[in-house]
């Protein structure tokens, strides 16, 4: 496997390390909208990510130079500021910790998407752009169980690979590929049944 | 949810297993993590089976959605922080002379 690109948070990560004065305004800013980024993903809150970007990045400034590169701080980093949204006031916000079986997640053969692949014609650019589908894909995240929505924002949003969300998560690479795509199959099924309703051909 | 069990005439029991058996590695299909042998019967089989295709690609443009979800826009670093980030940098810089 190709080594993949180093992340913008890699990089931050880097102009700090390398001690350099310059570019400690613009680290600082990709640092805090990173961190308060992937907090408001797993907080789902203004208050409890905000409270996460800012403990993270006081612990990030005690621990700068301990870790013997970026990729290692950077999953320091994402292990810290999953520690503290999941310590954040609102816990109750995460959905309750079930196993999501894939045997329940299978649609009906022939069914769902078959039946009406013209629901899907909207581009994901153009769905992102409408509130309402908006508001429907971050109510379907909130409903994923804590440990699959977790991997789910880390792979897929946050952009790290496998091992390092195995990583953070202090749990193997099986077991990361495995929530991940019972997360993504949830997420898929939930959209699906927003987007047959609104633009699939009413019975 | 249910369990899925309707078949239609075409669907015998052995379409059956090979649907469920490639619904649960469409992400290592997407992510291109499975072997190139497994990926040509893949193909193969979502060549025949429109259902099995369709939740493909669906499946991929959810992927996609969550790839582009847009940040929230972050408030600026507290002073704290602010002061911390760059005493730490000017920690490091005098490491380094």
């Amino acid at each position: 496997m190709s080594a993949k690109q180093p992340s913008r948070v890699e990089q931050a990560l880097g102009w700090l390390q390398s001690g350099e004065p310059g570019k400690a305004e613009r680290a600082l800013a990709v640092l805090q909208d990173a961190v308060f980024g992937f907090g408001m993903k797993v907080c789902g809150n203004h208050a409890d990510a905000q409270d996460a970007a800012q403990e993270t990045l006081l612990r990030l400034a005690r621990s700068l130079t301990s870790f013997p590169n970026t990729r290692a701080l950077s999953v320091w980093l994402y292990k810290v500021a999953k520690s503290q949204c999941l310590m954040g006031r609102r816990k109750s916000k995460f959905a309750p910790e079930h196993m999501l079986s894939l045997d329940e997640l299978m649609p009906p053969h022939g069914h769902d998407g078959g039946e009406e692949p013209k629901s899907w014609a909207i581009t994901p650019e153009e769905a992102l752009l409408e509130t309402e589908f908006r508001a429907r894909l971050d109510r379907a995240i909130r409903a994923l169980p804590k440990t699959y929505r977790l991997v789910l924002i880390l792979r897929d949003m946050e952009g790290l690979d496998t091992s390092e969300v195995a990583e953070v998560m202090g749990i193997s690479e099986d077991t990361v590929k495995m929530r991940l795509h019972r997360a993504r199959v949830f997420l898929r099924n939930e959209l699906n049944d927003y987007l047959r309703v609104k633009r699939g051909n009413p019975e | 949810m249910k369990t899925r069990t309707a078949k239609s005439p075409k669907e015998g029991p052995r379409s059956s297993r090979e649907c469920r058996a490639i619904f649960a590695i469409l992400s290592e299909y997407l992510d291109g993590t499975l072997p190139a042998r497994d990926c040509r019967e893949l193909r193969r089989h979502f060549r025949s089976c429109g259902p099995c295709n369709e939740y493909l690609e669906t499946l991929e443009k959810t992927i996609r959605i969550c790839e582009l979800y847009p940040a929230r826009p972050a408030p600026p670093p507290s002073t704290e922080v602010r002061a911390a980030i760059l005493q730490a940098l000017e920690r490091t810089r005098l490491k380094q002379l």
